[in-house]
């Protein structure tokens, strides 16, 4: 008797099907019930396994790095864009420091803090909105008070517009390149009160001091 | 402190509200996918690679994928799915790999050989999760299987265990269905002989 193929027994076991061979031979009888067999015990196995507690801690270290990574590559992209506003608030805190020293009229001062068109968005938008024209009255505000004001204590103030100036011309270029991050929104609001916070305090500032 | 969400069978819209959570960047969302889907990753890497330590750094790939593209996931397709294809075509694409770098080291059958009590051997001091009825022939075939060929122990693991089609299989290896279909028979065979050793 010609006996089925180890394929044939294989299919037959898969499709579930009989054949008349099979119910006749005995050796072809006990080979599809062994196929049938591991198959069964092939589905009964466990369809999962625990992974080490480690794989997480690995996994979440490599996320973060490649967070990190692809932030510096974003601003690496945009770099244009930081550099543009960079430049732009820098000169314009230049400006503003020498119209401060020489003590010309506030006019012109109401441009130099206008935050740049080219960066423009619908969150930056809103954010220099609330805090740029109060920015620009306290500035002429101070200005007008710096003559009576010690030349060491204009140079605090000084420093210290510098330091948020650039705090937020980062924040504005990484904004205007990510738009929908509230959190940049957040960050760069809070750059604004911080100045607004020390411009009025600079403005309160006695004569004396 | 973010809300925790439940992820139940077929809550497509709870999956997505998930995998948006997750690829915005919030970390508890993104362990939330990792802790409901890890154990059958992990389960289908160690039977796909045979061994146990790559299944650990597949593991982990898998999941650095995952968070990379989960943006692109739109919930045509239940999330674990998607999870587990992306698994298949990872460890695939790494044993592919494996392979070509190993064939200028040995012959094909020096490789098989080679492998087979090495990859057991550690197979077998792995598996704790294994039904207690059956613990002694689930080892033994978790070994066997673990000593099959590359070829043959991807499709048995992916049509018998995993449950995919031929053409679906044949797909995901880039080999013809006809392929496939032999590369199972082999399989079978091979577990036979080595289980009624």
């Amino acid at each position: 008797m010609m006996h089925l193929t180890f394929e044939e027994i294989s299919e037959l076991a898969e499709s579930g099907a009989e054949s008349r061979h099979v119910q006749e031979c005995d050796a072809c009888r006990t080979s599809l019930a062994r196929v049938r067999r591991l198959l069964a015990d092939a589905h009964a196995l466990p369809r999962e396994i625990a992974a080490p507690p480690e794989v997480w801690d690995a996994v979440r270290a490599r996320v973060m790095a490649e967070k990190h990574v692809r932030g510096a590559t974003r601003w690496w992209h945009n770099g244009w864009l930081a550099s543009a506003a960079a430049v732009i608030l820098v000169l314009g805190t230049a400006t503003f420091m020498t119209q401060l020293s020489r003590g010309k009229s506030s006019k012109a001062k109401a441009v130099m803090v206008n935050p740049s068109p080219i960066l423009g968005s619908p969150a930056l938008f809103a954010v220099d909105k609330n805090y740029v024209v109060t920015i620009r009255e306290l500035r002429e505000t101070l200005e007008t008070q710096r003559p009576n004001l010690a030349p060491s204590t204009i140079q605090t103030v000084e420093r210290s517009l510098r330091v948020i100036d650039d705090a937020i011309a980062e924040a504005r270029a990484a904004l205007a390149a990510d738009p929908a991050n509230q959190a940049l929104v957040d960050i760069l609001a809070s750059h604004y009160e911080r100045q607004v916070d020390l411009l009025q305090r600079a403005t309160e500032l006695s004569p004396s001091l | 402190m973010t809300a925790r969400l439940e992820l139940v069978p077929n809550d497509r819209d709870g999956e997505l509200a998930l995998a948006r959570r997750a690829s915005s960047g919030d970390e508890a969302a993104f362990e939330q996918i990792y802790r409901a889907h890890s154990a059958r990753v992990f389960a289908l890497c160690i039977r796909m690679s045979g061994s146990r330590q790559r299944a650990t750094e597949l593991t982990q790939d898998v999941f650095v994928h995952v968070w990379e593209r989960l943006s692109s996931w739109r919930g045509e397709s239940a999330l674990a799915s998607w999870i587990y294809r992306l698994t298949v075509n990872l460890v695939l694409s790494n044993v592919r790999g494996e392979q070509r770098r190993q064939k200028h080291e040995m012959a094909d059958d020096e490789l098989n050989d080679a492998g087979q009590s090495t990859h057991a051997d550690e197979r077998l001091a792995t598996h704790g999760a294994v039904r207690p009825a059956s613990i002694a022939e689930g080892i033994d075939l978790e070994r066997a299987i673990a000593g099959l060929p590359a070829g043959a122990r991807t499709v048995f693991v992916l049509h018998d265990i995993e449950g995919y089609q031929h053409n679906e299989i044949a797909e995901m290896t880039g080999t013809a269905e006809g392929t496939c279909r032999a590369q199972l028979h082999r399989a079978r065979k091979l577990l036979i002989e080595a289980l009624d050793r």
